[in-house]
């Protein structure tokens, strides 16, 4: 997945040894949601979404070196996934929240976050909710935020789910079924 | 949520549902649902109804992944360079579009600006059209009321930009509170604002977000300046659908109805405006936004009973629910506003029934008939919009743009056509001729629509009195569309009904003065039009005369066009310093010194070439800024100038510059883009450089056949040929010839007179190259067998027939020949070369500066055609010459006059 021109690539190969998961992974995610942004402009949205050569580079290295031999020895392939999607989930929403911040403040959002967005406020509002919805289910129905966040942040397909958290991809689709009717329920009661 | 804390057991049975739902198609679910609720709890199974029922109420509810509706933004940090500008911060970002504070400091010069460029990368294209519209407006509606362009681009990704003057200035109503302005002073600055809009409405352009925020008045000068047109011109259905461009405050009703904007849209902002510098607030402001909504709907805001009575009077005009019922125009308004400030009886207390109707009818009642018809008519074009609207989701979209440019295009017209049918010409002129001048050529359907209809179907119904004014108004339009066979017909219409008009004369010389080949009438109708040009404006007069100079310098009959650029000088003659003119009739007088300095490169007076170069350069820097459309023409012929004296890289500079003003200034008109890269072509190859020539030629045939020129037109031919010409120059004879004979078939008997005789001197030139000298001396004869061959064809004729006859041995022959020719020009390095050779043959005698002269020719890039070089026996006359051989080359060939007529901005 070549970068947008005239937008510097996050590292996918930044030195992700020594920091702790999610600040490892976060150059990945940056990426990533630069991808899924950039393949929904152009339209292309299944030759994107299918993409996951960055993140298995991320994986991969992971893999090789911290993961197996020692601090996060218990995180697997599937729970490694699943944190990089939460990740994905966490950089996004927290670009979002510095930005209505800044805007509050009446201050000119600075020109240096790491994810340069440009989004619409009722945009921004409908993730927020969202984001916060979620954090309702998490407590009852942990899987199902699992399956949101992989889907509808990182933008995996329910195959690449399936495959990606070893499990049946009929498992995907019921879970993402139930996600969207409590998540709808959430929002209409905001 | 709002439920109470749920047990796991009520979770339980919902997640047994959800199993079991997902399994089954959605068409199986009702029946599905009623068995699962019938074994659940009563509180899960009202739960599950309702989940469903809500899923069903969002059924895209996640369906894209959250990043997808978002675009990537533009990062520029505080001191990134942007072409000549370095970025100080950030103003803000607006729609597509983010906004930078610059500057730029050159030879101790610090200037500052606002750089607009495209948001992010999502926005690429949506932002690059508004960017370049605005561009284009502020380019064409230049004025002090205006923020002025000073840089336009593209960066190294493709994304244009924009670099417009920094106001430092503060909005109008923070001004005027700050200032402690009273009620005389902010009416004053409110009458600036209606200047600035009726200047930009008099152009066919539309602002339609007035509000304090876009009016700024500068500090230091007080200078009143509106903002941000970028929004306000769009007539493309997206910003027409999204609403983006108003604000509520100070949006008409039509606006809110999502209805586009006429001229009477931004009345009503400017209404609404004043209403909040002279009363503290906006209609409406204040209420809720959905009351909001309905109080602009319904309209007539309520104005406080202290102000003054004439000055409510005004500002319920403006404001007024129904377009048509407010002001006509801008200047309307402007009137008024000056008349309260006069202490004169302003038109607005004459009393509402006077609107009812558009108030321009009533303001020239003569006309009530006259315009009557052409509002009619321009109706008569929006129900054929309307039609086509049925046809299919594409159509109808395109339906709808072009019946909101009639619309407006009916608002900005009607004027237009009432002072053409009342008589008042002069008044109009001005207008008419900009709006004409400026058409963006193919853009403007609505328009192209509205006056093929009327002049088709509604001006033959009209009384003649009447259609002459209007022929003359349509010609002008088709004439800015760059239609020239339309515009033809229209004026030559108006001719049909009144044989001397002078402003159809003008109309219709200008654009048959265009052509290489005018017909002769032409001639006597400018000796007509010069005698009696009646009201038509100084100006027009002389751009007429100064085409008709070009054409008749072109046509090589320098004497002619010196007279008629004498004429044209004469009118000027007496006249107060040029500073002091009409910035129109400045523009002419820059215009008649290029004429001027292209007659004196023909006739080979350098000197006064750059005298009258300069004279022209400083009035268009004085006048229009080193930006300027009208600069276009004089880099052409400074670029000339350099390029006979030799200096190849100046000519390529002063090109370039033109194309890039082209490409700021009409950038639709690929075809004086094309003219410029063919200038270009000509210089490189002067320079030696072959293979940057073709990339250039090349180049310019690409862009021609863009713009929809066929392969048998004029330019085209002409550019095969330098192509064809370019093939000599790089040893190619083979192919060279072939090309020159495919573009003999190709040239149609309209351009064989101008063409032919260029093209069969490459035919014989190649076959002479190829060693077919006695079919080559043949062609040679041949085509100086001509009648009215033009010198540089003729003395390469004569070159190659000597040659032709050296090479077959027949000394006797080449001495005759050459003896003609060397009384003309001793020191031509070819002659130099015959007389070699020729003395070899054993005939003549070679002098001994011949050599020295043919080193000489041959070391220059264009000293000596490649040709010659090609068929002598080099080793044997000069020993140390034929080394050189190899390298030297390129002898710049006459081109064709053909293209130096076309259309120049």
């Amino acid at each position: 997945m070549p970068a947008p021109t005239g937008h510097p690539t996050a590292p996918a190969d930044a030195d992700i040894r020594a920091e702790d998961p999610q600040t490892a992974l976060r150059p990945a995610a940056y990426a990533r949601l630069r991808a899924i942004a950039a393949g929904a402009r152009r339209r292309l949205p299944s030759e994107t979404l299918n993409t996951t050569a960055l993140v298995s580079e991320a994986y991969l290295r992971l893999a090789e070196s911290s993961l197996r031999s020692d601090t996060d020895a218990g995180l697997d392939r599937a729970g490694f996934f699943a944190l990089f999607a939460s990740v994905v989930r966490n950089t996004l929403i927290d670009q979002l929240r510095a930005r209505s911040a800044d805007k509050r403040r009446g201050q000119h959002t600075t020109l240096s976050h790491a994810l340069p967005l440009a989004i619409e406020d009722a945009q921004a509002q409908r993730l927020l909710a969202v984001d916060s919805a979620l954090d309702g289910l998490r407590t009852t129905h942990p899987r199902l935020v699992q399956v949101v966040e992989m889907r509808f942040f990182a933008g995996y397909d329910n195959q690449e789910i399936a495959a990606l958290l070893e499990v049946n991809e009929k498992t995907v689709r019921r879970d993402w079924l139930q996600a969207r009717a409590l998540l709808a329920e959430a929002l209409d009661d905001d | 949520m709002t439920e109470p804390r749920l047990d796991s057991a009520h979770w339980a049975a919902l997640d047994a549902a959800f199993d079991h739902l997902a399994e089954l198609p959605e068409g199986a679910w009702p029946e599905a649902i009623e068995t699962l609720t019938a074994a659940m709890p009563a509180a899960a199974a009202a739960h599950l109804r309702s989940l469903l029922q809500r899923l069903a109420a969002q059924p895209d509810l996640l369906d894209a992944p959250a990043v997808s509706r978002l675009a990537l933004e533009r990062e520029v940090a505080p001191g990134t360079r942007l072409g000549r500008w370095t970025v100080q911060g950030r103003l803000g970002s607006g729609g597509q579009s983010l906004v930078l504070a610059v500057h730029r400091s050159e030879g101790g010069f610090e200037q500052q600006a606002v750089m607009k460029l495209p948001r992010g990368s999502g926005f690429e294209r949506e932002a690059a059209r508004r960017l370049l519209r605005e561009r284009q407006v502020l380019a064409r509606l230049k004025h002090p009321g205006l923020p002025a362009v000073y840089d336009g681009g593209v960066l190294d990704d493709g994304s244009p930009l924009l670099v417009i003057e920094r106001i430092e200035g503060e909005p109008i109503d923070r001004h005027c509170e700050r200032a402690g302005l009273g009620l005389r002073g902010r009416v004053r600055l409110l009458a600036e604002v209606a200047a600035i809009l009726a200047h930009a409405h008099a152009q066919l352009v539309l602002h339609r977000d007035v509000k304090p925020g876009n009016v700024l008045v500068e500090s230091a000068s007080g200078r009143v300046v509106l903002l941000d047109f970028g929004v306000a011109q769009s007539l493309d259905e997206e910003a027409s659908r999204t609403a983006a461009g108003y604000t509520l405050s100070y949006a008409a009703p039509e606006q809110v109805r999502g209805e586009r904007g006429t001229v009477a849209t931004d009345l009503y902002g400017l209404g609404a405006l004043a209403l909040k510098l002279c009363c503290g607030r906006a209609p409406f402001e204040g209420l809720e936004t959905s009351a909001q909504v309905q109080a602009v709907l319904a309209g007539d805001p309520p104005l406080p009973a202290t102000l003054d009575p004439d000055l409510t009077a005004i500002l319920s005009t403006c404001l007024r629910p129904l377009p048509d019922q407010r002001y006509a125009s801008a200047e309307a308004l402007r009137q008024d506003l000056l008349a309260w400030l006069d202490g004169r009886p302003v038109r607005a207390r004459r009393g509402g029934r006077r609107y009812v109707l558009g108030k321009f009818l009533r303001r020239h009642t003569l006309a009530v008939g006259a315009s009557t018809a052409a509002v009619l008519m321009l109706a008569g074009t929006t129900g054929v919009a309307l039609q086509q609207a049925a046809e299919s989701e594409r159509a109808r979209r395109q339906a709808e743009v072009s019946q909101r440019r009639a619309e407006q295009t009916v608002g900005l017209l009607s004027d237009l056509f009432v002072s053409a049918a009342s008589g008042n010409l002069s008044g109009s002129w001005q207008a008419r001729a900009l709006v004409a001048e400026d058409m963006p050529p193919g853009t403007r359907l609505g328009l192209r629509e509205i006056i093929d209809l009327a002049s088709e179907q509604r001006l033959p119904q009209l009384d003649p009195a009447i259609r002459v004014p209007l022929h003359a108004a349509f010609g002008e339009v088709y004439a800015g569309l760059t239609d020239p066979d339309a515009a033809m017909a229209q004026f030559r219409a108006g001719l049909a009904l009144q044989p001397d008009n002078p402003r159809l004369l003008a109309g219709l010389l200008k654009q048959q003065l265009q052509r290489a080949q005018p017909p002769a009438q032409a001639w006597s109708d400018l000796a007509r039009l010069m005698a009696a040009p009646g009201d038509v404006p100084r100006a027009e007069l002389v751009a007429v005369i100064e085409r008709a100079a070009n054409t008749r310098r072109v046509a090589g009959e320098l004497q002619a066009a010196e007279a008629l650029l004498a004429e044209a000088l004469a009118l000027y003659a007496g006249d107060a310093p040029v500073e002091a003119l009409t910035e129109a009739d400045q523009l002419a007088r820059a215009h008649l010194d290029v004429q001027q300095a292209r007659l004196a490169l023909a006739l080979g007076e350098q000197a006064a070439a750059s005298a009258h170069l300069q004279g022209a350069d400083a009035i268009l820097l004085r006048v229009q800024g080193s930006q300027g459309k009208h600069r276009i023409r004089l880099l052409e012929t400074r670029a000339e100038q350099q390029r006979l004296l030799g200096e190849f890289a100046l000519a390529e500079q002063a090109l370039q510059e033109s194309l890039d003003l082209l490409a700021l200034h009409l950038p639709d008109n690929l075809r004086l883009q094309a003219r410029t890269l063919r200038e270009i072509g000509i210089t490189r190859r002067a320079a030696g450089d072959l293979a940057g020539s073709r990339e250039a030629f090349e180049s310019a045939v690409a862009l021609s056949l863009q713009s929809g020129l066929p392969p048998q037109h004029n330019n085209l031919l002409s550019l095969r040929t330098s192509l064809a010409g370019l093939r000599i120059h790089e040893g190619a004879y083979a192919e060279a010839l072939s090309e020159y004979r495919v573009l003999i078939a190709d040239t149609p008997e309209t351009f064989r007179v101008a063409l032919l005789p260029e093209l069969q001197l490459g035919v014989a030139r190649a076959r002479l190259a190829l060693g077919e000298p006695s079919a080559a001396r043949e062609d040679f004869i041949q085509l100086l067998a001509t009648n009215g061959l033009r010198d540089s064809i003729a003395q390469s004729a004569r070159l190659g027939a000597v040659f032709s006859a050296l090479a077959l041995g027949e000394a006797v022959e080449a001495q005759a020949g050459l003896d003609a020719l060397g009384a003309k020009s001793p020191d031509d390095p070819a002659l130099a070369l015959a007389r070699l050779w020729l003395a070899q043959l054993g005939e003549g005698s070679a002098r001994e500066r011949d050599i020295a002269s043919l080193r000489e020719g041959m070391a220059r890039p264009e000293g000596i055609d490649p040709v010659w070089l090609h068929v002598a026996p080099l080793a044997t006359l000069c020993r140390e010459c034929a080394g050189t051989a190899a390298s030297s080359i390129s002898r710049a060939q006459p081109e064709s006059a053909a293209t130096d007529t076309e259309a120049s901005p």
